[in-house]
């Protein structure tokens, strides 16, 4: 799907199912802080569906886009037709502008109940060329846009650096990316990178949208490791990553701070930092 | 493809210790069931074997998403075990290993795994297996309800037959209403004198019920004894071969029964939604 005929959403806030209720509600945060958030972006799975809140900002007609988190890209036959449908007609109801997801598991074996268990894709070109058809059943049957996420873990199997990943995931496609830089800063973390490697060959045409959130260093047994825990100060290595791609992706929309479950006092200069570093095309 | 085969071998190992720690010492026969190329098992064994470990409570997260539909089943499991590593022993027993491998519902699993604990004597509680029967009937169900059906006369999609003691039904009910109340007040588990799981006797009297998914739902209809013979023999037929109606009367003559219009009877049980008749079901009539 052309990248360049997405609307831009500018800057949005994450939200999945009953997070607004001890967490960040995206329309109070809204009017108490005019020109802060643009858009929601609302995760969840179809046995849950929209919640109040995000019926409540549908209604008020602003923008959205529709994370999920109940579809394995990385397997081309778990985008069965009843969860095409039913995903279109949810993302419909929420005004999505476009779906998207962590490229990885979000369950083993058949798609079930609650299982949310993320992990992420062996980084391969098989497996990359599989999401790529993957990727296109789901916008080929909704008419949306799908933009695949890179996800976090502290593991991660294959002979591909995950940003050549999602650039062949892209080049066979034709369609757009997700990048979450606090994701982008573990891999890197983990594989013993600086944290902008490989992004000199990295599409960054493709880029569509970019997710900042906090994570914790944690130490187990030794083996020291990132917490996506997305608490509400990022890494000095994902504002690094985020500030270095917004400034250099021609086709940037969308910008998701992954906040929701903070007070929303310990957010709010967080915002104003990501708009401060963002073209005026995003 | 390749690349899933090393993903399940990863599953496996970040919800079994055992497992990681077998692969560590024999490689090739820990690794024989997933089939991998040498250089994908040399990854997985490059692995930090602390980071397979970093999240402590992966195993219980996917539990408590399957238990749910096995409650009963796993209260009265975990009452007589009296030990929460029964528990998570799940992810070391081969139910759960082949249902990764196999891409089956982990839920099917936990049911799978319940049995084998009742058919080694690793449990003997006499409520088990009448409500781990009905619990996974209505797990299938809601899984089959929208399965095409085969050729032939067969049993609905979406229904199961369950033969069980008299008293289970009350027994789970009685193991979802402890749940419940140890609910109110997690901190319960950390008290010596928290209530007790308290079951109904056994009763020597059968219980035959018809799980039915309907609409979202699973509905258990308690049903005379001739009819609940007269489906089971119809779908033990049906699974055996095509069954169409001509074989009806021979069907259920094998279980003693004796119908002078079998074509009404047919008629009937695929007008109130027990029989599904397949694309050559009328052939033979």
């Amino acid at each position: 799907m052309d990248v360049t005929s997405l609307p831009r959403l500018g800057i949005g806030i994450s939200a999945e199912f009953d997070s607004a209720r001890r967490g960040i509600d995206a329309l109070t945060l809204r009017g108490a802080a005019p020109g802060l958030i643009d858009f929601l972006e609302y995760g969840c799975d179809l046995a849950r569906g929209l919640d109040d809140h995000a019926r409540r900002w549908a209604a008020a007609g602003h923008p959205a886009t529709y994370h999920f988190l109940d579809l394995n890209l990385t397997e081309r036959d778990d985008a069965d037709p009843a969860w095409l449908e039913a995903t279109g007609a949810l993302a419909r109801e929420l005004g999505a502008a476009w779906l998207c997801g962590d490229g990885g598991l979000w369950h083993f074996g058949p798609r079930d109940r609650g299982h949310e268990t993320l992990l992420p894709p062996i980084l391969t070109r098989d497996s990359a060329l599989e999401m790529a058809d993957a990727i296109q059943r789901v916008e080929q049957a909704t008419g949306l846009a799908c933009l695949p996420e890179n996800p976090p873990a502290p593991i991660y199997l294959g002979d591909l650096h995950i940003l050549d990943y999602f650039a062949l995931v892209a080049g066979a496609t034709g369609g757009g990316l997700l990048v979450d830089c606090a994701h982008l800063a573990i891999f890197q973390r983990m594989a013993g990178h600086p944290p902008l490697t490989a992004l000199d060959g990295f599409p960054l045409d493709r880029v569509v949208e970019l997710h900042v959130a906090g994570g914790s260093e944690r130490d187990h047994a030794g083996f020291a490791w990132i917490d996506d825990d997305h608490q509400p100060e990022p890494l000095a290595d994902t504002w690094l990553l985020f500030e270095h791609i917004a400034a250099r992706a021609p086709n940037l929309k969308a910008v998701v701070y992954e906040c929701e479950r903070n007070p929303p006092a310990t957010v709010i200069d967080n915002f104003r930092r990501i708009r401060a570093a963002c073209p005026a095309s995003a | 493809m390749s690349h899933h085969a090393l993903q399940r071998a990863l599953v496996v190992a970040l919800h079994d210790p055992g497992f990681a720690d077998a692969m560590r010492a024999d490689p090739a026969a820990a690794l024989a069931p997933f089939g991998l190329e040498p250089a994908e098992a040399a990854q997985l064994l490059a692995v930090d074997p602390r980071a397979l470990a970093i999240d402590r409570l992966r195993g219980r997260r996917v539990l408590k998403a399957i238990a749910e539909e096995l409650k009963g089943s796993l209260a009265i499991a975990l009452a007589e075990a009296r030990r929460l590593g029964f528990a998570d022993d799940f992810f070391a027993s081969p139910c759960f290993r082949a249902a990764v491998i196999e891409d089956r519902h982990l839920v099917l699993a936990l049911a799978d795994y319940l049995a084998a604990a009742l058919a080694s004597g690793e449990l003997a509680s006499p409520s088990l297996a009448g409500v781990l029967a009905i619990e996974r009937a209505q797990a299938e169900v809601r899984r089959d309800a929208d399965r095409d059906p085969p050729p032939g006369l067969s049993l609905a999609p979406g229904i199961r037959l369950v033969t069980c003691d008299a008293a289970s039904l009350a027994a789970l009910q009685a193991a979802e209403r402890h749940l419940f109340e140890l609910s109110l007040l997690p901190h319960i588990a950390l008290c010596d004198d928290r209530p007790a799981l308290e079951l109904p006797a056994v009763e020597a009297r059968s219980l035959h019920l018809v799980v039915r998914a309907r609409g979202g739902e699973v509905a258990l209809d308690e049903v005379p004894e001739p009819f609940f013979r007269s489906l089971g023999a119809l779908a033990g037929a049906a699974a055996r071969a095509p069954l169409h109606r001509a074989g009806v009367a021979d069907a259920l003559a094998l279980v003693g029964l004796r119908v002078a219009d079998t074509d009404r009877l047919v008629g009937d049980l695929v007008a109130d939604g027990y029989l599904v008749e397949g694309p050559t079901g009328a052939v033979g009539a």
